[in-house]
């Protein structure tokens, strides 16, 4: 085992311990003694963009039955044994990795830790059919409430279709499609673990009130008997398959409330430096009550939503852009008011003003979030699994507050300026209005973001 | 190659914890204050509670609460609704207002060093409102496209079928809290200004500031900050008290349905309302609540959820609205299964009301919240949320102190006890918004008295 205190200098604020126990596994901890409580977030670095043709979802899936039982715990005592110390824990799966996560009063640390090492360890000693089967029910429940049932809730997936190739590691949303789902076998799923799950294509993140050292030693006590996987696959790369050539916007005609514009642009990974000036930008564009879309297109009741977001990615990041109409009208005003604040910054810059009101917006939830054990520990492990270093929490901060108008506006220019989004067009049934004609008006519509006209 | 995986850790003592201790006190303008110290937490909480919530609201007029917290942040006298949000979030500060069934309330996260000149906007803000005409109307045509919107999310409409259910039609709680199209349509600008005239008394506000107080700028300390900020706030307004709201439960066994033809799924709200609790049995029906759907081994989560494979998830809640306890349970189930889930809960509410009780799963839940106090109240905002809870429910200041000792020595036998005070044997009334075709039949065999109203 190694261990690579950080330097003082670079301790902004708060400390960061790490080491990497001798099977691969990166262990972070860092202290925060304001509560008697710790949190442990494990992340591996594995999700639906690993996943095989015509198995998707089953990184989601794969997920759920992380908590059907593993060697020594029984089906759903994991959350059982963390509810009744006081705690809370779940999951998530994104296109890049899955993430477990818990927070419990300090004294259960040890619990947790083994808790997590025995999955991580012997999962597949307790699967069965049955959990596959149940699960599987579970997430097409999932699938139905969030995306089925609810006013644009296949927005994304649409999107994320329309900008990405089949073959693309990002073609498909996590949530995965109801045929693959029901195609996910036994077999699947313990070679999807033997694959993925190991101690060296994962991160274990631990804040709270503990001592960094003796944590990374009960971590190494606990995790150290887990082999490492020799042969992990390499990770997903968009290099081979480019985002789909811009085609003519998807129409959807359902029953949604409003005429709606939701549009994409390609943008590179996260990891390129463009990220921090771009999402400075976004946050100029959309966020809070003094965001350029609230003054421009809200109060002037040119839409009835307007948004805009920066999700970024491994493999490619995505500039997301949601415009609705409002008293049954069309989207257009709203969609041309926000493309021309778009083009605005790639070209004369956003305001010294704008950019400080975004900056401290951004500082604040920083702040907030290392405030919090349980956003502490996701966000070092988010750091340590994407970027492969904990401190890099800082250096986001850094580039954060480094951002200048000028950074925003060539950003903008380079990333969004004079090209065309993917678009997905909503219209409600029975508007009047027929999918040819609006289709029409999409076309136009599809031509203004980033053209600054 | 075999994991070597190591037995199960013994674990240690359940930890000791203890609700962060809070100062009040009161400015030269009668506003009380309570401070709470927290170490470390740079970003403060701060809530301001003012009366005048939807309880006092006129029937006609529901929502105007709502729309005149939002008005507040339409420009001031000084400044223009665009610098004034530019203003303060150039400081960091996230800030926002609502209302709730007993008052109205502004709340604002700030960097500790900003907490002054943040503090001196949110002055200007309820000192000073502009409440200008074109921003008022503009303010009712916008919600009233949020309204529109909501029309068309299932569980938006199974909640507002579920109030309606509920209460009788002459109450205010029959009707969601921000208002129907009607009432925003028939609120007037005039009337968001008489609104405000009820709560702009500062002898009648309650500031609360959560945080590191250590750090809230060079050389103040935060008593000093609020004396010179929100202290100067006078008005006119004399302190008077609001209307008494009588409790209003209903028994009966209605269900709404609201049609959403075709829809995989229902949105199936159950509950029933009762009186006011006494403070013992607030605690015991917390738990039972949590028994009920608090977490994923919760009774209805293992029936919805893991037994009939259903739903990707089921909840239960009470909550107190006015002098009435309202015990919801709710879940989003495939359409085939709405009248099983719905069977679930009633027969889970009928059990519990007998004391036949799953031992092991009440005892994961009065665990489970006699421990996670250390963990719900880690922030100041969560903090700042709590002891505005105390403020406005005029619970003691050492609630928590009562609330964790009770818990310690709660029995299944007490919750059951208070669960049956606070449910109503007739059985439940609620609402499923879904595909009527599919599930009135199902729903009317299990004895409800149904409706059927359109949704899309």
């Amino acid at each position: 085992m190694t261990t690579d205190p950080v330097a003082p200098s670079r301790q902004r604020a708060f400390p960061v311990v790490q080491a990497t126990l001798d099977n691969g596994l990166p262990v972070v901890v860092s202290q925060d003694r304001a509560a008697p409580i710790v949190a442990v977030s494990v992340w591996y670095r594995v999700g639906s963009a690993d996943e095989e043709p015509h198995r998707t979802g089953l990184a989601h899936l794969f997920e759920h039955l992380m908590f059907e039982g593993s060697a020594q715990v029984a089906a759903g005592e994991h959350f059982q044994q963390i509810h009744q110390a006081g705690g809370f824990n779940n999951a998530t799966t994104s296109f890049d990795r899955t993430k477990y996560y818990q927070c419990v009063p300090v004294e259960y640390l040890d619990l947790v830790l083994w808790l997590e090492a025995d999955r991580m360890g012997g999962l597949l000693e307790a699967l069965t059919q049955e959990s596959l089967d149940k699960q599987r029910g579970i997430v097409k429940n999932e699938r139905r409430q969030r995306y089925e049932t609810t006013p644009y809730g296949d927005s994304w997936e649409r999107l994320y279709r329309g900008l990405y190739p089949d073959g693309h590691p990002y073609h498909h949303l996590p949530i995965g499609s109801m045929k693959d789902l029901d195609a996910a076998s036994l077999t699947d799923v313990h070679a999807f673990f033997e694959r993925h799950y190991a101690p060296n294509n994962a991160v274990v993140a631990i804040a709270g009130d503990v001592d960094p050292d003796a944590a990374i030693e009960r971590a190494a006590h606990w995790f150290g008997g887990i082999p490492p996987n020799d042969e992990l696959p390499p990770p997903p790369r968009a290099s081979a398959v480019s985002p789909t050539p811009v085609g003519p916007p998807e129409v959807v005609e359902g029953a949604v409330p409003e005429d709606a514009i939701f549009a994409g642009f390609a943008l590179p990974p996260s990891t390129d430096a463009c990220m921090p000036p771009l999402e400075v930008g976004f946050n100029v564009l959309s966020s809070g009550r003094g965001s350029a879309f609230h003054r421009h297109v809200i109060r002037p009741e040119l839409a009835g939503q307007s948004a805009a977001s920066l999700e970024r990615g491994q493999v490619g990041s995505l500039g997301g852009f949601v415009v609705l109409g409002k008293d049954g009208g069309s989207a257009d005003a709203g969609w041309q008011a926000m493309t021309d604040e778009v083009a605005r910054l790639a070209t004369d810059g956003p305001t010294t003003d704008e950019v400080e009101r975004a900056q401290a917006q951004w500082r604040r939830g920083w702040l907030e979030r290392v405030a919090d054990a349980h956003s502490r520990a996701d966000e070092l492990a988010a750091c340590a699994s994407l970027y492969g270093d904990p401190q890099h929490t800082f250096v986001r901060y850094e580039e954060q507050m480094r951002v200048t108008p000028g950074a925003v506006r060539d950003a903008f220019a380079a990333a969004l300026h004079g090209r065309e989004p993917t678009v997905v067009r909503y219209l409600p049934e029975n508007s009047g209005a027929s999918v040819g004609a609006d289709a029409n008006a999409d076309a136009d519509a599809a031509a203004a973001p980033g053209t600054g006209r | 190659m075999k994991a070597a995986l190591r037995a199960r850790p013994a674990v240690g003592a359940p930890p000791t914890w203890a609700f962060p201790t809070f100062v009040r006190g009161r400015l030269g303008n009668g506003m009380d204050t309570v401070l709470c110290h927290l170490p470390g937490r740079e970003v403060v909480h701060l809530r301001m509670v003012l009366p005048a919530g939807v309880g006092v609201e006129d029937m006609a007029r529901a929502g105007v609460a709502a729309t005149t917290a939002a008005a507040l942040y339409e420009g001031t006298g000084e400044r223009s609704a665009d610098d004034l949000a530019m203003a303060l979030e150039q400081f960091g500060a996230g800030s926002s207002a609502g209302a709730h069934w007993r008052g109205m309330q502004i709340s604002a996260s700030v960097p500790a060093f900003d907490l002054g000149p943040v503090l001196a906007l949110l002055t200007e803000l309820v000192a000073e409102p502009a409440f200008r005409q074109d921003e008022l109307e503009r303010l009712q045509r916008l919600r009233l496209e949020q309204i529109a919107i909501q029309q068309f999310q299932p569980q938006y409409r199974s909640g507002k079928a579920f109030s309606a259910a509920a209460f009788p039609s002459w109450s205010r709680l029959a009707v969601p809290g921000d208002g129907t199209a009607a009432t925003v349509t028939a609120t007037m600008p005039d009337d968001i200004r008489a609104h405000w005239a009820q709560a702009a008394c500062p002898a009648r506000v309650t500031v609360i500031v959560a945080g590191d107080l250590s750090t809230v700028g060079a050389g103040a300390d935060v008593d000093t900050i609020l004396d010179t900020t929100l202290g100067t706030w006078r008005t006119n307004v004399s302190p008077r008290q609001d209307d008494t709201v009588e409790p209003c439960p209903l028994s009966g066994r209605s269900m709404a349905v609201v049609d959403f033809p075709g829809a995989v799924q229902t949105n199936l709200q159950l509950g029933a309302v009762t009186g006011k609790p006494i403070l013992e049995d607030r605690v015991a029906l917390s738990v039972a609540a949590h028994y009920l759907g608090g977490f994923v081994g919760s009774r209805l989560s293992t029936r919805i959820r893991e037994q009939l494979a259903a739903s990707y998830g089921a909840s239960a809640s009470v909550e107190y609205r006015l002098d009435n306890t309202v015990l919801r349970m709710q879940s989003s189930v495939e359409t085939d299964a709405t009248a099983a889930a719905a069977a679930v809960m009633d027969q889970e509410v009928a059990a519990l009301r007998e004391g036949d009780i799953d031992v092991d799963t009440m005892r994961d839940a009065i665990d489970n919240l006699a421990r996670a106090s250390a963990m719900r109240f880690a922030q100041p905002s969560a903090v700042a949320a709590e002891i505005e809870g105390l403020v406005v429910e005029g619970l003691p200041d050492d609630y928590h102190e009562q609330r964790h000792r009770q818990l310690l020595e709660l029995t299944p036998e007490r919750v059951a006890e208070a669960f049956r005070r606070h449910s109503v044997p007739a059985g439940l009334c609620g609402a499923a918004a879904g595909a009527a075709a599919s599930i009135a039949g199902p729903l009317a065999k299990l004895g409800f008295d149904l409706s059927v109203e359109r949704g899309v």
